[in-house]
């Protein structure tokens, strides 16, 4: 650095020629930014929250670009909106034994390079994320697969070492070519089967799919989907606000719903969700073993208190982990409804008499930097000072709080499970051998019935024995309180009014955008400030 | 040796000094990318084997050593996410970042000079004390406050342009205008101040007492010469405006390295940050090593 130097020498005109260089320079640059209008007619412009890093469905982690992918590529089988395995490549399918199954694929599939899709994709790309040096975040649930065979080019075996009842629901990753699979760039223009095939890709700003002609489908009513990356929450509403983003899905906070529903041609729908919030505890920490105190901690917290300030009444009070509309969900289990007097006769059995300060106990709850995760976490502490215990509200960076939940690193926890469909995720959450990284069991769960139950319910063949299992085990982890079962938050979209046909599905997924058509009166229901030219649709239509 | 060199060779142990700073936070930081890679379901064995063949099971030494073993021979490594080398993920974000920081650098000098000048000639005057007041209250301003703040002005309600996004000249307007308006302020006190000195000198007087006019004096001889302290003032304030771009591109979706840089924290993309971090840190020393040598090229009694 340079101290300052007053100095009555004139100035050379190179400084002069520096200054006018900066201001021309941003000029200069924008002749080619100019150029950009994304926006045609039959575009559907999407509002995401996360980049979607990498859109191929073999190593694909995020939720964004999960939640993409069913648009791309095809799937053997895919989930329905209520979350059951349906068909989409296999046309049907046997089951042989407990351990042998067999696919019949559809005929007339074609990749968007013009290639038929046949049985030896479909092992290419099982067998690929299969390999461990592929490392792919599937492996681990493709680690019941013994062998796949392909006997003619429309039949797919896969032999299992044991038997596993919701092996059907791990077949729902997308099929790649096996002559392009290998390529080091098959990334960024990735090929597949899917109604949509790749367009353009702007990381961090915008991913564009065009409607695939060849798709055995039929081709889809939209020309394009635009999906936009607008990190910011505030940025994302105003810009749906104003017009310039046609669909939110997954991103709309609660507190949001009134501001979209005042946008003329906008529609805000919400209806019942299954993504479950929970508070978790750490069954290993001396005080939360306890269960009287799990159980005194329940039934303080007023769920329809916090449903009503922070959800604005858009979620339902949870009793399990599965929403009542999953086949297996237990309908009697303990739901702990909110009664402070009982809450405080528990802590006190438990050996928690008030203290000279007004305290019973103190305790940490952890929670992200996410402000709705940090207010619930005010309102939950708020509710258990009231009966004695002390909370001491602790945030951090996503990174940290998850790591820390994983390693067991907490008291109290409060995380969300999404989209959960598959049963199966009870074994994973509270199996004892499901603690981090083999599973979710953060709490450190341990129960040797439930143990039981979820291990015979996963070789478990008569469908009826094994909801009989699973709402067993259900009931007996209510019973545990190991998790306090807070709420299932409404799902809520916006669909700019000029559309009709979208579907929610449970895990998010955009895949009903190949039905999403444009209505008839379309001009009419355009927003007004769309209508006066804004500059991403060009002319109103 | 001249004073080009010595602070061109100054700029080596600067910029190693930030990126070993840079190797050891990150990766001091909790949470796994291993995991967050291979999801929940990876077994034991999976989670080693990648961790061992992204080299994250060595010593933490170690594996500084062959970062910088990688640095020398041009290779940043491989982002974990993005499965791709380290500089293309971040060329592709570049271009958008120097474009917002030059238009902020634009925005900024087309408020600070007349506002500054404008102060300088009429001090003590109520012109004078609105521009010092306006550039406290721009100077005090966050970006996270000012940007939604005109969004909802110029896009919403007036509807004049874009609410975010990068899609032509008119997005450029609004983040530049929420980046640059802090530096703006800090430059407009700065040409204030500078031009109050300068205005006092004798050739000056000799200049008006020559007979030369009122706008020629101010803007040919004065301004010539305020204009030295301001330029250092703006390679210092470079610093401030990258920093600033993080938050601005994330309120604008503007598809920066700002941008990636958020979202390689969070994934725990250790080359990525790495990257990124050097990328901006160089930026900074090369801004103000510019600095020092346009400063050694207009004044000669610093090239000693």
């Amino acid at each position: 650095m340079v101290p300052l130097v007053e100095s009555p020498t004139i100035m050379r005109p190179k400084l002069v020629n520096l200054l006018a260089a900066t201001l021309l320079l941003p000029g200069a640059l924008l002749g080619f930014a100019c150029s950009d209008n994304p926006a045609a007619p039959g575009t559907l412009v999407v509002g995401l929250e996360a980049n979607p890093t990498n859109l191929d469905p073999r190593l694909a982690t995020g939720a964004a670009a999960v939640r993409i992918l069913p648009l791309l590529f095809n799937s053997l089988l895919r989930l329905d909106p209520a979350g059951q395995p349906a068909p989409e490549l296999a046309l049907a399918w046997e089951t042989l034994s407990p351990t042998e199954y067999v696919f019949h694929l559809r005929s007339g599939v074609h990749f968007h390079d013009g290639r038929e899709l046949t049985a030896a994709d479909v092992r290419y790309t099982y067998d690929w994320m299969r390999d461990p040096k592929n490392h792919s975040p599937n492996q681990g649930a493709l680690a019941v697969v013994a062998a796949i065979a392909t006997p003619d080019p429309a039949t797919v075996r896969f032999v299992l070492k044991e038997p596993f009842a919701s092996f059907l629901q791990n077949l729902t990753a997308g099929i790649v070519p096996a002559h392009l699979g290998d390529a080091k760039d098959f990334a960024d223009a990735p090929v597949g089967s899917g109604p949509f095939r790749w367009g353009e890709w702007r990381p961090g700003e915008r991913l564009v799919l065009q409607a695939f002609d060849g798709s055995w489908e039929g081709r889809p009513r939209l020309d394009r989907v635009v999906f936009r990356i607008v990190a910011n929450e505030t940025t994302r509403l105003l810009e749906a606000r104003r017009g310039r983003i046609d669909l939110l899905w997954n991103n709309i906070p609660p507190y949001a719903v009134p501001f979209l529903r005042e946008t003329p041609g906008l529609a805000v729908t919400t209806r019942p969700g299954i993504t479950y919030q929970y508070l978790g505890f750490n069954l290993r920490d001396t005080i939360l073993r306890d269960p009287r105190v799990r159980q005194a901690i329940a039934h303080a917290i007023d769920r329809d208190r916090i449903i009503k300030a922070l959800y604005l009444g858009l979620a339902r009070p949870a009793a399990t982990l599965l929403a009542p509309e999953n086949w297996a969900s237990a309908a009697e289990v303990e739901t702990y409804p909110h009664d402070p007097a009982r809450a405080r006769r528990l802590l006190e059995e438990a050996g928690f008499p008030v203290r000279p300060d007004g305290t019973r106990l103190s305790l940490s709850y952890k929670t992200s930097t996410d402000r709705q995760g940090i207010e619930m976490a005010d309102l939950v502490a708020e509710d258990l000072r009231a009966v004695g215990i002390r909370v001491e509200r602790r945030s951090f960076e996503w990174g940290t709080f998850y790591g820390d939940i994983k390693a067991g690193n907490f008291q109290l926890y409060s995380l969300r499970w999404v989209g959960i469909t598959d049963p199966d995720q009870l074994h994973y959450i509270f199996h004892s051998a499901s603690t981090p990284p083999a599973g979710a069991n953060r709490g450190r769960y341990a129960n040797a019935e439930v143990d039981r139950l979820l291990e015979t319910s996963r070789r478990e063949s008569d469908p009826d024995a094994r909801r009989a299992e699973l709402i067993a085990a259900q009931r007996q982890i209510a019973a545990d309180c190991v998790y306090v079962s807070l709420w299932y938050p409404d799902d809520i979209y916006s669909l700019a009014g000029r559309f009709e046909g979208f579907e929610p599905y449970p895990g998010g997924q955009y895949t009903s955008l190949k039905q999403v058509r444009l209505k008839t009166s379309s001009p009419l229901s355009l927003s007004p400030l769309a209508r006066r030219g804004d500059p991403e649709r060009g002319a109103p239509r | 040796m001249n004073s080009i060199g010595r602070r061109l060779l100054l700029l080596v142990p600067t910029v190693l000094g930030v990126l070993t700073l840079v190797f050891f936070l990150v990766h001091l930081i909790p949470g796994d990318p291993v995991e967050l890679m291979l999801g929940e379901t990876a077994s034991r064995a999976d989670l080693s084997q990648l961790r061992a063949d992204l080299g994250l099971d060595r010593p933490l030494g170690e594996q500084y050593a062959r970062f910088l073993g990688g640095l020398a021979h041009g290779d940043l490594g491989r982002s974990f996410f993005y499965r791709k080398p380290v500089f293309a993920v971040i060329g592709g974000a570049l271009p958008a970042t120097a474009l917002l920081a030059a238009a902020a650098m634009a925005v900024a000098l087309l408020i600070a000079l007349p506002i500054g000048i404008i102060a300088a000639v009429r001090r003590d005057t109520l012109t004078d004390r609105m521009a010092m007041v306006g550039s406290l209250l721009g100077v005090s301003m966050p970006n996270f406050w000012l940007g939604p703040l005109l969004i909802i002005l110029f896009s919403f309600r007036l509807g004049w342009l874009p609410v975010s996004g990068k899609e032509g000249a008119a997005s450029l307007i609004l983040p530049a205008s929420t980046l640059g308006t802090a530096l703006a302020a800090i430059l407009a006190r700065m040409t204030r101040a500078s031009m109050l000195d300068v205005l006092g000198e004798d050739y000056l007087r000799t200049a008006r007492a020559k007979g030369v006019g009122p706008v020629t004096v101010v803007v040919r001889h004065a301004l010539r010469n305020a204009l030295l302290p301001v330029v250092t003032i703006v390679g210092l304030q470079f610093g401030a405006l990258l920093s600033g771009a993080v938050i601005t591109e994330n309120v604008f979706a503007w598809p920066g390295v700002g941008t990636l840089l958020i979202q390689a924290i969070t994934a725990r993309d250790y080359p990525l940050v790495q990257g990124c971090v050097l990328v901006i840190a160089l930026c900074y020393v090369f801004v103000n090593f510019l600095t020092d040598v346009l400063y050694a090229l207009i004044d000669p009694r610093v090239r000693t």
